[in-house]
């Protein structure tokens, strides 16, 4: 699957570079636009969201189709995974870009992709218009990382996306089988474990002392690891390190802190307090069912946690950081944003409307509640106060943003990532019993050449 | 004269007759314990009615043989209006308590067994070739010679076959779960919930795609067997300068994975690289040009076209078709067949365990497709299939399992149930097509 992966990528980038029919890049001058012909304009817009959220999003899309004073339908389609976005973007821009979307949900490194053959437009221009863009004084209401995680410097600063969430890498924790452990005087500390000592001292005391309220017929873990590049960077982050190293312009997969987080959990396996997930999502299912411990995963799953422990063993759980070297966490913040396509100019002008629309603080706060990723602006937090009430662990998680740092925003990151999650399952399982270091060495290696690869063509 | 008493062994169609009477007392008795045993219910006119015609239509069935053709069709659709009335119980209601529920299902087994009788009336015919009357008659026992080795062998088999169900049952086990026993990760669910396949059809819009699907499928077969069968046919039978070349090029093309062609593929139907067919224009007045405009984006040609010719069925084609005698051709044109004549009327209906092992496999195979029809479908209203509406069920963050296992048998019954019929076919298709490992 993994080489599968590397393959399509390579293709898609041979294929990407090899063709002359590119969509052309040009500046734009958006303010000569008058709002009448942006009448009728038809914006497409795609997006991976399915169930409560597509409902919610297409709300939000007929609210903007009635209300918008210029005349724009917007038309919201899923289509499919991030990973079939990225394929069928790629592809369009292989065919000449003419099926392209007027908007897309694209992750940075997608965006960066995309951006090699000068798909996306910068926003920038939009952002800063004086006749359509956002005021200085409202741009200063969106949180700073979010906002600027769609700056890039590989391309000259430009702003390739626009963000209308984000999420996090979080600890999901049982609080009531915490306390019985501590009760027990099987573990020193109350509370969630904030370092990794105390965090491999509660996984391993939860192997010995199970959850007295489990409903779950597995035998009890401390820490259940699906294995995944975000965890590997989350995991690295809180030990006080990064894995690319912005000056240099290369991945640093095989630094200090990589090898001390990859060596951490090892230890953790090595012990029996942690065991690996057999199944998509099945650390989920045996945290609600009261057999583990920990899990570590995306904040946008606590809907999914709830179901789970509500249908499950019934306990009382909430999230934290990821148990750190640091001083203060650090958390791993990601999220998809929107980029615009270059099409025309009324229909990039439409698009970026709509986004305008999508991150008004209002609409933000309808979109967090129901999607249950976090808001990008401030003003909108400001009136999920109920919200936070009625959902503690969203507070909590909330509360951590501001330690949040991303990963590297690079083209060909896709089947880094893959690589990533099977480098680190197998140095943690020992399937691979080389010396971590090495590795790392040599994933890093290869993370580079990808970045190579996928950064050719680039000017 | 043989005056030896002979057992009595009902004919085909009274033994069909015995099963209509069957189901349709076994429908009256539950209609009537239902009726009895909750409040407010009432007795069924529907269900009454149908139980009533039916042991009417098996009695009289049964009486004279010669009507029972007739009145096992009669009981037939008298078992579908049943199957209807109860499809459309489960829909409004979907929620069934504690013994109702077994009345309920039985009820619905009862009028399937009406309309399925049809299917039943085989079984004596099968008695009958398996043991004689003179064998009966004699009291004489048929024992067949089970050696130690054998039953060794089957228990590994059993064992082995049963690892192999296992995925398939748990997916079954876990469609009729509730998302907290699939948490707690229970075997088997403590309460049928059959509302599971309900919302997982009714969430998903599985009546669009799975009719999208089913056209998806049936266009690309039927294009697929012309294409292939008339390919086949002049690589098996027909004698021509290349044939050789050409053929290894086409098993070559076996070679290459479906990624490496998908974007030229891509290109092709986005009219990219030379002229297509405008797929709105109407046949004989086709209008071929290159652009945006002969885009078969969101289209059946799209999904169809491009898999009409695969190298594979045309390989496993022609081997079946080389193994037909020649003196058959010879004896076909004395008489003045030509080669079209020949492969309608003589090739094609000794081939069919080859076509229908074709017809399923491409079935299956565009039946599973994701990939390709999300690249080139934008609007998810149009012709996408019934891979596409299983993620529904999925996101970024988690997932309803018992929601998607539900829907994932729904996605799969179509091919059991293709691949049931063409069980025998198929593996005869296999066998004598040198394919086999």
């Amino acid at each position: 699957m993994k080489k599968l992966s590397v393959l399509l990528m390579l293709l898609l980038a041979v294929a990407v570079f090899a063709l002359p029919i590119f969509a052309q890049s040009e500046d734009r001058d958006y303010d000569s636009i008058a709002p009448e012909d942006l009448n009728g304009v038809v914006v497409t817009f795609w997006h991976q969201h399915t169930g409560t959220r597509e409902e919610q999003l297409m709300e939000i899309v007929n609210e903007f189709n009635e209300t918008n004073e210029y005349g724009i339908i917007v038309e919201a389609s899923n289509q499919g995974g991030y990973g079939d976005i990225f394929q069928k973007i790629t592809t369009a821009l292989a065919a000449g870009g003419g099926d392209l979307p007027s908007l897309v949900v694209a992750y940075q490194n997608q965006a960066a992709t995309y951006e090699v053959v000068d798909g996306l437009i910068d926003i920038n221009p939009l952002l800063n218009s004086p006749v359509w863009g956002i005021p200085e004084e409202e741009q200063a209401d969106f949180f700073e990382s979010f906002f600027n995680a769609d700056v890039f410097p590989t391309f000259d600063n430009e702003r390739l996306g626009f963000p209308p969430n984000r999420s996090m890498e979080v600890m999901y924790y049982n609080i009531d089988w915490l306390n019985e452990l501590y009760e027990a005087g099987a573990i020193s500390f109350q509370g969630p474990p904030t370092t990794p000592e105390q965090f491999y001292e509660a996984a391993c005391a939860a192997v010995e002392n199970p959850f007295s309220g489990a409903t779950g017929e597995n035998a009890p873990t401390g820490y259940q690891l699906s294995a995944d590049a975000s965890r590997f960077a989350a995991w690295t982050f809180a030990h006080g390190g990064d894995i690319f190293d912005y000056e240099a312009g290369q991945y640093s997969l095989n630094s200090e802190a990589a090898v001390e987080a990859m060596t951490f959990l090892k230890s953790l396996f090595d012990a029996g307090c942690a065991t690996e997930v057999f199944e998509r999502f099945g650390d989920q299912t045996n945290f609600g069912a009261g057999t583990t411990l920990f899990t570590v995963g995306s904040s946008s799953g606590m809907p999914f946690y709830r179901s789970a422990v509500e249908e499950g063993a019934g306990f009382e759980w909430s999230v934290a950081a990821i148990p750190h070297t640091t001083e203060e966490p650090v958390q791993n913040i990601y999220g998809a944003s929107v980029s615009i396509p270059v099409t025309t100019p009324e229909e990039e002008l439409a698009a970026w409307l709509f986004v305008k629309y999508y991150t008004s603080p209002e609409v933000q706060a309808r979109w967090a509640q129901a999607s249950n990723y976090f808001p990008v602006r401030a003003s909108a937090a400001e009136s999920l106060t109920e919200y936070f009430e009625a959902e503690p662990a969203y507070a909590t998680a909330f509360e951590l943003l501001q330690y949040g740092r991303s990963e590297p925003p690079v083209p060909g990151y896709d089947p880094v990532r893959e690589e990533m999650a099977a480098v680190m399952m197998a140095i943690v399982t020992g399937e691979d019993d080389r010396d971590i270091e090495e590795i790392l060495t040599e994933l890093n290696e290869f993370a580079n050449e990808e970045l190579e690869l996928a950064s050719m063509g680039m000017e | 004269m043989d005056n030896t008493k002979r057992p009595f062994i009902p004919s085909r169609a009274a033994f069909a007759d015995l099963f209509t009477i069957g189901c349709s007392v076994m429908l009256l008795i539950t209609s009537w314990y239902m009726w009895q045993s909750v409040d407010g219910m009432g007795m069924n006119l529907n269900i009454v009615v149908t139980a009533i015609a039916g042991l009417i239509f098996g009695l009289i069935g049964y009486y004279n043989p010669n009507l029972s053709r007739w009145t096992s069709i009669g009981a037939a659709v008298i078992g579908l209006n049943g199957i209807l009335y109860y499809l459309t119980i489960y829909a409004e209601t979907c929620q069934f308590e504690g013994t109702l529920t077994f009345s309920f299902w039985l009820a619905a087994l009862a009028t399937s067994g009406l309309f399925g009788q049809v299917v039943v009336s085989r079984a004596p015919s099968q008695v009958k070739q398996s043991m004689t009357t003179q064998d009966l008659t004699r009291g004489k026992r048929v024992r067949q010679r089970v050696s130690t080795s054998s039953i060794v062998l089957y228990t590994v088999m059993t064992f082995l076959a049963f690892i192999a169900m296992m995925p398939f049952l748990w997916m079954i086990s876990t469609s009729f779960m509730t998302l907290g026993e699939t948490i707690n990760r229970t075997w088997i669910p403590s309460e049928l919930q059959v509302c599971n396949y309900y919302e997982a059809w009714d969430t998903a819009s599985f009546n669009i795609y799975f009719t999208n699907s089913l056209i998806i499928a049936l266009t690309t077969i039927a294009g697929l067997l012309v294409v292939s069968i008339l390919a086949a046919y002049a690589f098996a039978k027909i004698k021509f300068i290349g044939s050789g070349t050409l053929f290894t090029i086409l098993l070559a093309t076996l070679m290459v994975p479906q990624i490496v062609v998908m974007i030229p593929n891509f290109l092709v139907v986005n009219g990219q690289v030379f002229p297509i067919p405008e797929t709105r224009s109407v046949f004989p007045f086709i209008e071929f040009g290159m652009g945006r405009d002969f885009s078969w984006m969101d289209t059946l040609a799209v999904l169809s076209v491009p898999f009409m010719g695969s190298a594979f069925s045309i390989f496993l084609l022609r081997q079946f078709f080389v193994q037909i005698p020649h003196e058959l051709w010879e004896a076909a044109r004395i008489d003045g067949a030509g080669h079209l004549r020949f492969l309608i009327q003589i090739v094609l209906p000794i081939s069919r365990p080859a076509i229908l092992t074709v017809t399923l496999l491409t079935f299956i195979a565009s039946w599973n497709s994701l990939l390709w029809p999300l690249l080139v479908t934008q609007d998810p209203e149009k012709w996408r299939p019934i891979t596409y509406g299983l993620q529904a069920f999925s996101d970024e963050a988690g997932t309803q399992i018992h929601l998607l296992m539900a829907g994932a048998f729904i996605t799969i019954l179509p091919m059991l149930i293709l691949y049931f019929l063409t069980q025998k076919t198929f593996t005869e298709g296999i066998a004598t097509t040198g394919l086999k490992g």
